[in-house]
């Protein structure tokens, strides 16, 4: 048996205690998150019950707390099971925003604004906005990247349209958006005229 | 202001279901999509919004029974006949002592459109230089038709004085009239004589001494069947002594003083900073914070609300008494519909205001707005009034005739006069 072979022997079960440590981690930490949301849903329900007059709209706003939070506490959990954080340098998927303004009248559309999901392992120390980059000449793409920005929205970004002007040029553009080494989504957009 | 807010979300649906019951037998008849709304956000039958609005708020019946009356296209060569109303309005009328039946107000329309046709074919020859047509058209109507007399009530004088009074300026501002109000100007003087006729039948004893009085003229609502982009434009006449009260009336900050729509109003640094900024400080760029709610149910809660950023600009121009307001959506904030609450929620907001003088003391105002609500639901699709997420656009024709037309009422309300001070 030569050395290197010894050394294989060791890491491979070392490897996969690691990662079997790393997800324990991962789901104590979804688990802390969960637990933290649980209570503040209950702390706003029982406040409102005890208000006095529980009304059928007020049962449906909790219930739509409820449906919410149940989306939120599975959403982290697919997190850990499907996109669990890789120990070395590996290619990753990357979720897409895309985005279509199109014209009426002369007048451009201001499309709606897109969360972008940070994962569960990304969330600590998270700047105020992302960064947007946009491929090609800047003459073409800055009229279309000063429309864009991505702020921090609880545990993600939003990535919002707004003051759309008459400088917009027509076309396909793609581009990203990160943090610091992080990206968080590719995006793709269609600058179009004519029908919706 | 007009009333508490409980008032307010229930007058707020009882107008709403007035346009959308009124508003169904053009729309049908222009090709606009059939609307069948989901039961939660239906609006009121037409008759139950109606005897609603008597009971609660006789002072806006007035509003709702011209929304109605208009949606029947006046007479044409066949007699004057009340039938041809909707039974609700039948019913109501019916039941009001102060105003005629509703064939003493079909007799007038139809004694009042014949009028316009000819005032129409004069306006018309005047603005194309067709000079001896003109002059021709003019001395066929000298006391010729109750018509040109009764339009003293909306304009200040006579219709053949009026014609006296067109000198270039005014011919320029006619040319433009057709693109602004949406309609030609044969269409739009019937419809300022089907007005009238309503204004002499709903108030035969004048209106009350006020600071301004809104007559309403014209609405135009168009929805593209296959994009759902619906505009509609409004124009009313406004008698106004002072016209520093219509200023502030059209004013974008006070545009929250009184209405049913807007809750709120004021201009902004930005928009992402929404600091308010001093009327004072306001540059060239101009940023209204918008927050606007239309209701969907009696019921306070019971209501639909947007937040928005509005590009504002003022155009300036050479006549003071001119005004012209441009708008366009900058942000959509976010939004509320039933239990539905997320970032955006409009896709296209854009139009303007414009106030043009018609004579001493009267303006002619013209609000168009475009509106498309995004897709609540855009990744599930289903036909027709089945999709939610399109719910909004389906009743968009109703809804945002109502909205400009009741911010047009709304100028008439006294906190614009000077004694109570703008802002």
């Amino acid at each position: 048996m030569t050395m290197a072979d010894t050394d294989d022997a060791r890491t491979e079960p070392a490897q996969a205690w690691n990662r079997f440590g790393q997800f324990l981690q991962d789901m104590a930490a979804v688990g802390q998150g969960m637990v933290q949301r649980n209570t503040e849903l209950w702390g706003k329900v029982s406040s409102n019950l005890r208000s006095g007059s529980y009304t059928a709209d007020a049962m449906t706003n909790d219930m739509a707390r409820v449906m919410s939070l149940g989306m939120e506490n599975l959403g982290d959990l697919w997190d850990v099971l499907t996109r669990p954080p890789e120990p070395s340098r590996v290619a990753t998927t990357l979720p897409t925003v895309f985005l279509r303004y199109f014209k009426d009248n002369g007048t451009w559309s201001t499309p709606d604004p897109v969360e972008i999901r940070v994962p569960l392992w990304q969330r600590g120390d998270l700047p105020a906005e992302a960064d947007i980059y946009l491929e090609g000449d800047g003459k073409r793409t800055d009229p279309l990247r000063k429309t864009l920005s991505a702020r921090r929205k609880d545990r993600s970004y939003r990535l919002s349209v707004a003051d759309v002007g008459d400088d917009l040029q027509e076309g396909f553009y793609a581009g990203m958006v990160a943090v610091r080494d992080t990206p968080l989504a590719s995006l793709r957009i269609v600058v179009g005229n004519g029908e919706r | 202001m007009r009333g508490s807010a409980s008032d307010s979300a229930a007058l707020r649906c009882a107008m709403l279901s007035v346009y959308y019951g009124s508003l169904g037998r053009q729309m049908t008849s222009t090709g606009a999509p059939a609307v069948m709304l989901p039961l939660p956000v239906r609006p009121l039958s037409l008759g139950d919004a109606l005897q609603e609005i008597k009971r609660n708020w006789p002072d806006r019946l007035g509003e709702a029974v011209w929304r109605v009356v208009r949606s029947v296209p006046p007479p044409g060569c066949g007699a004057a006949d009340g039938r041809r109303y909707p039974e609700a309005l039948r019913r109501l009328v019916g039941g009001l002592d102060e105003v005629g039946g509703l064939d003493e107000l079909d007799q007038r329309r139809r004694a009042y459109r014949s009028g316009a046709n000819l005032l129409g074919a004069a306006l018309v020859a005047r603005v194309q230089e067709r000079t001896p047509e003109f002059e021709a058209l003019r001395q066929a109507m000298d006391g010729s038709h109750e018509l040109f007399e009764d339009a003293r009530d909306l304009i200040g004088m006579s219709a053949s004085e009026f014609l006296d009074t067109l000198d270039n300026k005014a011919v320029h501002r006619l040319r433009r009239l057709e693109t602004e109000v949406g309609l030609n100007l044969y269409e739009y003087v019937g419809e300022f004589a089907d007005a009238l006729a309503f204004v002499k039948w709903w108030s035969p004893h004048g209106t009350a001494d006020t600071d301004m009085t809104v007559y309403p003229a014209t609405s135009v609502i168009s929805q593209d069947a296959s994009t759902l982009v619906t505009t509609a434009t409004v124009t009313a006449i406004v008698e106004c002594k002072d016209f520093a009260t219509l200023k502030r009336s059209v004013d974008p900050q006070d545009w929250d003083r009184s209405s049913d729509v807007f809750t709120r109003a004021r201009y902004v640094h930005g928009s992402y900073d929404l600091r308010p900024v001093k009327p004072d400080a306001l540059g060239h760029d101009r940023f209204l914070e918008e927050e606007v709610r239309v209701a969907w149910g009696m019921e306070e809660d019971a209501v639909g609300s947007f937040h928005n950023v509005l590009r504002i600009e003022l155009t300036g121009r050479d006549d003071p008494n001119e005004i012209d307001v441009g708008y366009r959506l900058a942000r959509s904030i976010d939004s509320r519909i039933l239990w539905d609450e997320r970032p955006g929620g409009i896709f296209l907001d854009h139009g303007y205001l414009k106030v043009r003088p018609i004579a001493d003391g009267r303006w002619r105002v013209t609000s168009r707005k475009t509106l498309l609500f995004s897709d609540r639901s855009p990744n599930a699709g289903w036909p027709g009034w089945l999709d939610f997420g399109q719910m909004l656009n389906h009743f968009a024709p109703a809804a945002l005739s109502w909205w400009l037309e009741s911010e047009l009422y709304s100028a008439a309300d006294p906190i614009y006069a000077k004694a109570n001070g703008g802002r």
